[in-house]
């Protein structure tokens, strides 16, 4: 319980640091915006030829990229680059001094900008909308079950960014690694393009790396686009991937930090 | 004559400077590389589920990536890092050593820096504009060559002159960087041609940050599917957005306080 205190200090400060550049806002509105319309416009161009594309009409394609970028807001996550950088330049040293692990810090700052560009996400979620109307297919256990997915995947993208982030402190080349690391992430989220519409192998790519888990699947659910069994053994297999993750980092961080102390010395 | 031996010496320095870290070399390669790769999977992907995209063929989209690319690289390498000089000058206050010389300061703040190993994004969008074509089975003649280093010239012409615009605000507002990453995400829409999207988005792409002109534009005069019209209206935008530029520039400086002050 002695956390608790920690994260309210954390996230007063956090919120306190966002809320100094109020211009910024409009910088995520935009940036939250442009790349879904791409992907929108093109896949709604696909779309009007044949009346739809592996199940999804147009408006479909507008209901998907509202919710994902719901989804990509929620599970915004700590940048395996970020801890790169932490440790390239020393920035850990003084993290490691405090009495609580570093990764709290990280947990606290971002949900501190989950509540600080909430009013961005909305103004974009409403634009978007009105550009391209979307269409809902929800069943009676949609919401919940959307609910309860998406707070499985934010942990695991926060913890597969920080498990990532954590090569850094072993090799000089991580940096580049993460650049493979966000190439997979166009695709392999769903960001790209519905998981469906890829080549087969590309689902079962995103299903074993956990990307799939840690932003498609929320959107998939609550877009009904897939059974009931099917739901209930995604969510099985994101609280499985949730522990293979937490496991990774208890079992690594201690070592990591070893690592740490030597490369300082 | 004077002015071009400066571009000349000044880009001289900055390659000397460049070829220091050689490594980065390496980097950049790698990192065009996975450019290539979201760019290309993109199409592939999209080009799975139909065959033509609002009148576009796959090979004709890779002309426009080439494009995209190669006017990338043209902005990476000499644009980009002369404005982000330049604001960093005009909140440090360093921007007194350029005005001091005796010649023009928008020439100098414009040609001071060049990031050499962005020629790796030129060449892969040659290359991309070479198998487009080849693809398509297109010819192109010395006329239309011609047409599109001539809109091509335009279409950076105006990039140019907005980059200038928007690095201006410095004087005004002091801290802009956040205005870089506007830029970078809207470039981002240029990957396709802009009439597949909705007609403000269009209009944006067009007329306010004028991605339009920088890449769809000289796509076409390759593809054969420019008009005359808009080539006339590359020309007068890119003349019109020149003098805008300069009034801005000129009014600019004024606000700008120096150093000490």
């Amino acid at each position: 319980m002695h956390l608790l205190p920690v994260y309210r200090i954390r996230l007063n400060l956090a919120v306190a640091t966002l809320v100094q550049y109020r211009a910024a806002l409009i910088i995520w509105i935009q940036g939250l915006v442009v790349e879904p319309i791409i992907y929108m416009a093109v896949w709604t161009q696909v779309a009007g030829d044949s009346g739809s594309v592996g199940g999804y009409a147009a408006s479909d394609f507008a209901a998907y990229y509202l919710v994902w970028m719901v989804v990509r807001h929620f599970t915004v996550a700590t940048n395996p680059n970020t801890i790169e950088r932490r440790v390239r330049r020393g920035e850990f040293s003084p993290m490691l001094l405090l009495p609580v692990h570093p990764i709290h810090m990280d947990i606290a700052d971002s949900i501190a900008y989950k509540i600080v560009a909430l009013p961005a996400l909305l103004v974009a979620l409403v634009v978007l909308a009105l550009v391209f109307p979307p269409e809902f297919a929800l069943q009676s256990w949609s919401i919940p079950v959307f609910l309860l997915s998406l707070s499985l995947a934010f942990p695991i993208r926060f913890l597969f960014g920080w498990v990532l982030g954590l090569i850094a402190f072993w090799t000089t080349w991580a940096r580049s690694f993460y650049g493979v690391f966000v190439v997979a992430e166009v695709f392999l989220t769903g960001r790209l393009a519905p998981l469906s519409l890829l080549p087969g192998w590309g689902l079962a790519l995103a299903s074993i790396l956990p990307f799939r888990w840690m932003m498609s699947f929320p959107v998939e659910v609550l877009l009904g686009k897939l059974s009931l069994e099917q739901v209930v053994l995604g969510l099985g297999v994101q609280v499985i991937v949730l522990a293979v993750l937490l496991t990774l980092l208890l079992a690594i961080w201690p070592a990591a930090v070893e690592r740490y102390t030597a490369a300082g010395a | 004559m004077r002015y071009l031996r400066l571009i000349g010496l000044s880009f001289k320095m900055s390659i000397l400077n460049e070829l220091q870290y050689r490594a980065n070399f390496v980097v950049q390669i790698f990192q065009t590389a996975l450019e290539l790769l979201v760019a290309l999977g993109g199409l592939s992907i999209v080009y799975s589920h139909t065959s033509d995209l609002n009148g576009w063929s796959a090979s004709e989209l890779v002309v426009v990536v080439g494009v995209y690319f190669l006017i990338g690289g043209v902005i990476n390498m000499l644009i980009q890092p002369s404005m982000i000089r330049l604001m960093e000058d005009v909140h440090q206050g360093t921007l007194d050593f350029t005005l001091l010389k005796p010649v023009d300061a928008q020439f100098m703040v414009s040609v001071r820096e060049v990031r050499l190993w962005k020629l790796v994004n030129m060449i892969v969008g040659c290359v991309l504009i070479g198998v487009g074509l080849a693809r398509l089975n297109a010819s192109v003649d010395a006329g239309q060559a011609l047409v599109f280093l001539t809109v091509l010239a335009l279409g950076l012409l105006i990039v140019y002159s907005f980059w200038m615009m928007l690095t201006t605000c410095a004087f005004w507002f002091t801290r802009i960087e956040n205005i870089l990453v506007i830029f970078e995400s809207m470039y981002e829409a240029g990957r396709y041609p802009v009439r597949i999207y909705p007609g403000w988005l269009q209009f944006t792409l067009t007329f306010l940050v004028p991605i339009a002109f920088a890449v769809t534009v000289p796509a076409e005069a390759l593809l054969g599917r420019l008009t005359a019209e808009t080539l006339l209206g590359a020309a007068g935008l890119a003349a019109l957005m020149l003098i805008t530029a300069r009034l801005f520039w000129q009014r600019g400086l004024r606000h700008y306080s120096g150093a000490s002050a």
